[in-house]
């Protein structure tokens, strides 16, 4: 189950257009997939509340993540 | 044989079918399909037979003036068993006077209907893939019929009335002369008639024309209010760190790279600032390509000279462009970089594990 907050707290995805999800029990990466999908972003990073990047093997953890959408440079 | 219609119509036509493009194409060559939704015209299409499926295209088809009214007398009513089981959706208003065929089904609802050049107009009978009650192919052949065989129709009318048997039996030239005057008249008629129905035509065209011109001004309308919108928005972004310089946006700041990824996998750069785009200016476009995207100097694996290859963002609308690319350039991209001192160092950088690994890049496509 998950549902729209106002204001963030517990356990918190944040997505690029400022919406949280408010999440029951840890944050699994099956979640965060999940979310993204259901939003239509297709390529983003992880990061915790420092910042730091994460992958799949830090997860489940507790506390607000980050998902940010990911645009590749390029150079050829 | 071409079936012209977004994704989602064409998936639910063939399902609703049951063909493929290829058994399609094998049993109906010389046609051309569009679908709902679909309002682009193809002048190639001329040549062969169309079928519309609730297709838009038919406005642009009316609008060149490819249609003529039938003779009264040549309109036929067919009655076709569906069982029900097609959407009766009405799109055929615009074209009814156009109808050679009127299809209906065995309550009297309208299926479709045959042009005058023989092209096949059918309700939105796909709409959530429900199967067509027959097979396809056949009903389509069913409705063959051509421009050509309605003016040999109407002439055939004409001749039978000139009937040479007929003119046998007229003994007094008087006579003779008195019927070859009713035939003439009576061709005069015709041809009085045929030229109202022109008239016709011609107040349809304008209409359609107008129908057009109304569309285009409500959409030029629409794109500006959103141009303006957007507009609006993209100012209150940018008063903060851009600028405008003659036909380019600036950006104040110069962009430091945090991060670098190399094989799907994303490496923390050391705070010292050394990798770096500065003097990042944007051409003012609604579209943003890599071309329209300098900088003055950069240290920077996707950045040589004054080129900056802006990956993703290409061609982008501008208000995304200046929302995201300082965040794109912030990650050093070396999976597709360019030959330049920066490349080689970070490369060397992340080869002999001097840099902290600290996430990947998540793809859920």
């Amino acid at each position: 189950m998950e549902e729209v907050w106002e204001v963030s707290e517990g356990n918190v995805i944040h997505l690029p257009s400022g919406e949280t999800v408010s999440v029951e029990g840890e944050i699994t990466a099956e979640k965060i997939k999940e979310v993204a999908r259901g939003r239509g972003i297709k390529k983003f990073i992880v990061e915790d509340e420092d910042g730091n990047a994460l992958s799949a093997s830090d997860f489940p953890r507790s506390g607000e993540v980050f998902i940010k959408e990911y645009n590749e440079a390029k150079g050829f | 044989m071409a079936v012209y219609g977004n994704p989602h119509e064409k998936e639910r036509f063939f399902k609703s079918i049951g063909m493929s493009k290829r058994e399609l194409s094998d049993a109906l060559p010389d046609y051309d399909f569009y679908l709902q939704g679909y309002d682009r015209f193809h002048e190639e299409s001329l040549s062969k037979k169309i079928v519309f499926a609730f297709g838009d295209a038919v406005y642009r088809y009316k609008s060149k003036g490819l249609l003529v009214t039938p003779h009264h007398t040549i309109e036929k009513r067919e009655n076709f068993a569906f069982d029900g089981a097609v959407e009766y959706d009405n799109k055929f208003s615009d074209i009814y006077d156009y109808a050679i065929v009127k299809i209906f089904d065995e309550k009297g609802l309208h299926i479709g209907l045959v042009d005058t050049l023989g092209n096949l107009h059918l309700t939105d009978f796909y709409h959530n893939s429900k199967p067509f009650p027959v097979d396809f192919a056949e009903f389509v052949k069913k409705y063959r019929y051509s421009h050509e065989g309605v003016i040999e129709d109407k002439f055939l009318r004409i001749i039978k009335a000139i009937n040479p048997y007929k003119i046998k039996e007229i003994k007094v030239e008087f006579d003779k002369e008195r019927y070859i005057k009713e035939v003439m008249d009576s061709f005069r008629a015709e041809i009085k008639n045929m030229l109202a129905k022109e008239r016709i035509i011609i107040n349809d065209l304008k209409e359609a024309f107008d129908y057009e011109i109304k569309n285009l001004r409500r959409n030029i309308e629409a794109e500006r209010q959103n141009g303006f919108i957007e507009g609006l928005k993209s100012a209150f972004k940018l008063k903060k760190d851009w600028k405008i310089e003659g036909e380019w946006l600036k950006y104040t700041k110069r962009i430091y790279a945090n991060r670098v990824k190399c094989y799907g996998r994303l490496y923390r750069l050391d705070d010292d600032k050394k990798f770096y785009v500065s003097g990042l200016r944007i051409y003012i476009a609604p579209r943003i390509f890599n071309d329209y995207v300098k900088c003055s100097r950069a240290y920077h694996p996707n950045c040589r000279g004054q080129s900056v290859c802006i990956g993703d963002l290409d061609g982008k609308p501008i208000s995304e462009v200046i929302e995201k690319v300082v965040d794109l350039l912030k990650t050093c991209n070396l999976e597709s970089a360019y030959d330049v001192e920066a490349t080689h160092e970070l490369r060397e950088a992340v080869d002999e594990s001097m840099l902290e690994e600290e996430g990947v890049v998540w793809d859920v496509e």
